[in-house]
């Protein structure tokens, strides 16, 4: 399903010229769901970003259901984002000024093909949120918020679910749960997910475990 | 949601700045806009009225004055052409009619026009293709021939000094133009007496005690500010008798016209008979559409000035429009970073931005249009006030063409933030 080979990136604003990160291979199988542990700075987030298409390696391959999404262009990179990457941010980006149901929306807005009517208020309905789409984001509770961020991921039907630190802004009980909805969800519907984390509680709820520093 | 409905949302997100550079943006597209549109009218107006007939004829002088006088009200006369004239021309092959005209008298300050009854029948009243007759709302036309007056004129040179006018008492009868029948309140069967001048002089003719006989319905023509008499009324009127420094034949001669209006034969008769009568030493013929647009392309250069100012104020607007928008790019790099992450292109961000920046432009160009309108309206009862001219505010192909250029211009102002929306580095902010 996913197939990281021969990757090497660094930044050119780092003053050292040394990689961020810099492994031979990443075999991530479909519908698993993997939990990457590393220090901060260890590169967790730019192998999620370079997951999505948001970076490509300087070398190496990013294999996803066979695409290389590495060799793409900008603009078929974004479009295969579209299509098959749900991705749930730290601090869960909601945008402001849109109603929980908007927010939602938005996650199949650049996705081709009809938006399925309906899925919005299905996907809010399945978060335990029916009755808050109609609020606006800072009307909502950090944990309310998480789960409208996993709804707006899972709007166009995603392959791959990334979740960067999901439960970092919250205590420990509303990330226990959303932690099990995030789990629960990709199991429901098969998607394999490749979540962020530096909690190792958090990582043991994962089918893997995979540390970051042990790729280079 | 789709992407016009994600343009609409980001505006509306900011309320006040979007209507404040919407409403900057309004102010100076109506102010542009009512500089067009405020010519435009005037100019349709004014040659809707300059259409009542082809030509003018009367004394020489200033083809505009003469205009403005004869078919305006407006100014003052430059003297009046021989009745001979007008008996040559009515005689002349390719005149289709033509009414003498007598102007000299007013009430409350309202002027008094001395026509022939064909003047009711003749007039054509032009609006774009369509030409309609004069209409009666009230009443109808007093009855005083081209023949009456032919005879008038006949019996006033045999008149010896001391006798008594020839005339009958049925020609103390007017008819009046609808504005006037609206401010002074008269109708059919009223009763008046004109004033000598057509300043609102207090004297009045004693003998002059006319009858309203007939009102006429609104043309949006000057036609509507003044009130009509038989032209032999201002013949037999005491105080119009001509006095022993009034050559006869001359301009000051007080049995002469004050012009006469003619319709003609288009083509050669028309060029035949307005170069017939500039060749004579006692009158001249004006297009009246001639010395309008005339008119109007002198006053365009006054416009040019005011239509480049006006337009710098459109530029400052869309300034404004850019700025506003840039200032809220660096608040807005997270959205754009969010939307890339879930699956925006980069030029769907530099549409999105753009798109905003356009489509608050062309609202603020649609409102102020309506300022435009609104305008217009406000300022068209007192144009026609003073001069009979009805302006009409109207969507015109200009009108549209500004809208789409503002758009254009609003886009490319967003372009300026769209760029630097565009350079947003998703995996930077995230």
């Amino acid at each position: 399903m996913i197939h990281l080979l021969n990757i090497r990136k660094s930044y050119e604003n780092v003053a050292e010229s040394a990689p961020v990160l810099g492994f031979r291979e990443l075999h991530i199988g479909a519908g698993e769901r993997v939990a990457l542990t590393g220090e901060s700075g260890s590169g967790k987030t730019t192998l999620l970003n370079m997951l999505s298409g948001l970076l490509v390696p300087d070398v190496g391959e990013v294999r996803i259901d066979g695409t290389n999404i590495a060799a793409l262009s900008e603009a078929q990179r974004d479009r295969f984002r579209a299509a098959n990457i749900g991705y749930v941010f730290q601090t869960f980006h909601l945008l402001q000024g849109y109603t929980v149901q908007e927010n939602v929306e938005l996650g199949a807005l650049f996705a081709r093909g009809h938006q399925e009517a309906g899925r919005a208020a299905f996907l809010l309905e399945s978060v335990g949120l029916e009755h808050r789409r109609r609020h606006l984001p800072n009307q909502l509770s950090v944990g309310q918020q998480a789960r409208v961020a996993l709804a707006r991921a899972l709007m166009n039907k995603p392959r791959v679910l990334l979740a960067d630190e999901p439960t970092g802004a919250l205590d420990p009980e509303t990330g226990r749960q959303v932690l099990a909805l995030l789990l629960d969800s990709a199991q429901q519907y098969g998607i394999t997910m490749v979540c962020a984390t530096h909690d190792p509680g958090v990582a043991a709820a994962f089918d893997k475990i995979v540390r970051v520093e042990d790729l280079q | 949601m789709r992407f016009p409905a994600l343009v609409i949302r980001n505006l509306r997100r900011r309320p006040l700045a979007s209507m404040l550079t919407g409403l900057s943006v309004s102010l100076g597209v109506g102010l542009f806009a009512s500089v067009g549109a405020l010519r435009e009218a005037s100019e349709i107006g004014f040659q809707r009225s300059a259409s009542l007939c082809d030509m003018l004829v009367g004394a020489k002088g200033s083809g505009l004055q003469l205009s403005l006088n004869a078919l305006y009200h407006m100014g003052q006369s430059q003297g009046n052409v021989p009745y001979e004239v007008y008996a040559e021309l009515e005689k002349t092959q390719g005149v289709l009619w033509s009414v003498p005209i007598a102007i000299g008298d007013s009430f409350r300050s309202h002027r008094i026009v001395g026509v022939t009854s064909n003047f009711f029948q003749q007039v054509q009243v032009h609006s774009g293709t369509e030409s309609r007759p004069l209409e009666f709302a009230e009443g109808e036309a007093f009855a005083f021939s081209p023949e009456a007056f032919a005879q008038l004129k006949a019996d006033l040179a045999n008149h010896q000094q001391g006798e008594p006018m020839p005339h009958q008492a049925s020609w103390f009868q007017a008819v009046l133009g609808a504005t006037v029948a609206k401010r002074t309140g008269m109708g059919v069967g009223d009763h008046f007496h004109p004033t000598h001048g057509v300043q609102g002089a207090a004297e009045e003719h004693e003998d002059g005690e006319s009858e309203v006989v007939g009102v006429l319905a609104p043309t949006g023509t000057p036609v509507d500010r003044a009130i009509y008499l038989p032209i032999g009324v201002y013949y037999v009127m005491q105080g119009h008798e001509p006095t022993a420094d009034m050559k006869a034949g001359g301009s000051l001669d007080p049995r002469g016209l004050s012009a006469i209006m003619l319709h003609t034969k288009a083509g050669f008769y028309r060029t035949q008979i307005y170069r017939t009568v500039n060749d004579r030493l006692d009158a001249m013929a004006v297009y009246p559409s001639v010395e309008m647009r005339n008119l109007f392309a002198m006053l365009n250069q006054g416009d040019f000035v005011l239509k480049w100012i006006t337009a710098l104020i459109v530029v400052v607007a869309l300034i404004g429009v850019m700025v506003a928008i840039y200032n809220t790019m660096g608040a807005r790099r997270g959205e754009f970073a969010v939307l890339r992450a879930l699956g925006a292109k980069r030029r769907t961000i530099l549409g999105l931005v753009t798109c905003e920046s356009a489509v608050l432009s062309m609202l603020g160009g649609v409102v102020g249009l309506g300022f435009a309108g609104l305008l217009v309206m406000a300022v068209s009862g007192q144009v026609e006030a003073q001069t009979g001219v009805a302006l009409a505010p109207s969507i015109s192909l200009a009108e549209l063409e500004l809208l789409a250029a503002v758009t254009l211009a609003g886009a490319l102002a967003g372009l300026v933030p769209a760029l630097s929306a565009y350079r947003t580095e998703a995996a930077q902010i995230l």
